[in-house]
């Protein structure tokens, strides 16, 4: 065994009797094309995994920072048909005057004037000199961002008539919305 | 002996430099692609801290904004806002700045640092001022407040919205992970004449 063992040693270490008696046996040869190929082909598959792992995490975070935007434009979109229905009824107005079932462009600057618009309009949303946004287009460049308020009447299970507002706001195939329930209770 | 052996005679000049050039060019791509990762980080690390300081700012001048109540009402005489002006109103606004009376009747002005590049805010009548951003986390670049229905008479229930642009703080790589950020908050307490 020892014996053996030392011999095996000297085989690995000492490279004349290896040339010597060793030669065209299979330990001399190096590796085969075969082998190098699959060897090669493994540690691609490691290497090209894990950079797209890393590019997947970055995009995911690129999306995250956008999310922040949309969830403060889709809550600026509720605060403002909520602002229409205080209004209406500081004026003594119906609780939901001008807030019939359909489709809206919401403002920060407006008030009822020019909200409403047709089934499937698109509100996209524009940003001026200041970056702030606005649904007005000669204020400045484009964003990715569309914002679509969608109010529904309807009635709660004590027989309440409430409005359910659906802030929509999408961006490059991304949606973030945000439903509130507005009720005729002051 | 020596010389006639295969194993004894080393590497040629041209193995070597294929070698040498193989490898420096697996070393250069795999830098590259090093490097970009760390930007890449830097710029994530940025964009992650400008979020999160955008949001705590935006929430908290929210939370307040929403519960803020009429100055000089009934009569009375100003409390917080400007009391050159005797109209009875919610805020009054200026470049980068709010004042109000928040849900606990205290005097409340938060107000854009250009100096700093942080919001802070105050009871004007004194006191400390206090960072509402991280002077070392994020860089503010504007705040922008615009209030409709602000005075009683105008029979329209008062709303701000907010406009906040924050850039990160440090190298090239943070100052591209700028994000501009608004809002519309709507006074809860009924604004009746």
């Amino acid at each position: 065994m020892f014996q053996q063992f030392t011999q095996c040693i000297q085989r690995t270490y000492s490279s004349k009797p290896i040339a010597q008696d060793a030669s065209g046996s299979r330990g001399d040869g190096g590796f085969t094309l075969m082998e190098t190929i699959i060897a090669v082909g493994i540690f691609t598959v490691g290497v090209v995994s894990v950079i797209s792992l890393i590019n997947s995490v970055i995009s995911s975070l690129g999306v995250s920072q956008e999310r922040v935007i949309a969830a403060n434009l889709a809550q600026e979109g509720i605060e403002i048909v909520r602002a229409v229905r205080d209004t209406n009824w500081i004026v003594d107005l119906s609780y939901n005057d001008g807030l019939a079932d359909t489709t809206y462009c919401v403002e920060y600057s407006d008030l009822k004037a020019g909200m409403q618009v047709g089934p499937g309009g698109a509100c996209l949303l524009y940003q001026d000199g200041n970056g702030i946004f606005s649904h007005a287009s000669d204020g400045g460049p484009a964003t990715p961002f569309s914002r679509l308020i969608t109010i529904t009447s309807d009635v709660d299970s004590s027989a309440n008539p409430f409005l359910r507002i659906e802030s929509e706001v999408t961006w490059n195939s991304n949606t973030f919305t945000v439903e509130d329930h507005l009720y005729d209770w002051k | 002996m020596t010389g006639s052996n295969r194993f004894e005679k080393g590497f040629t000049l041209i193995e070597l430099v294929v070698a040498l050039g193989v490898f420096s060019i697996v070393m250069m791509i795999a830098f590259g692609a090093f490097l970009g990762a760390l930007r890449a980080q830097r710029v994530t690390f940025a964009e992650h801290s400008v979020s999160q300081e955008t949001r705590f700012a935006l929430e908290f001048m929210s939370r307040q904004l929403r519960v803020a109540s009429q100055d000089g009402g009934g009569g009375g005489s100003m409390v917080c806002l400007d009391a050159s002006n005797s109209t009875p109103r919610v805020f009054d606004v200026g470049a980068g700045e709010i004042q109000f009376l928040n849900g606990r009747e205290e005097c409340v002005r938060f107000f854009f640092d250009d100096g700093t590049g942080t919001i802070r805010y105050e009871n004007p009548a004194g006191g400390t001022a206090y960072d509402l951003t991280s002077p070392t986390g994020v860089t503010v670049e504007s705040l922008q407040f615009t209030i409709r229905g602000n005075t009683n008479a105008d029979d329209e229930q008062p709303r701000v919205m907010i406009n906040l642009t924050a850039r990160g703080l440090g190298g090239e790589e943070e100052e591209a992970a700028r994000l501009t950020t608004q809002t519309t908050v709507t006074v809860r307490t009924l604004d009746l004449p």
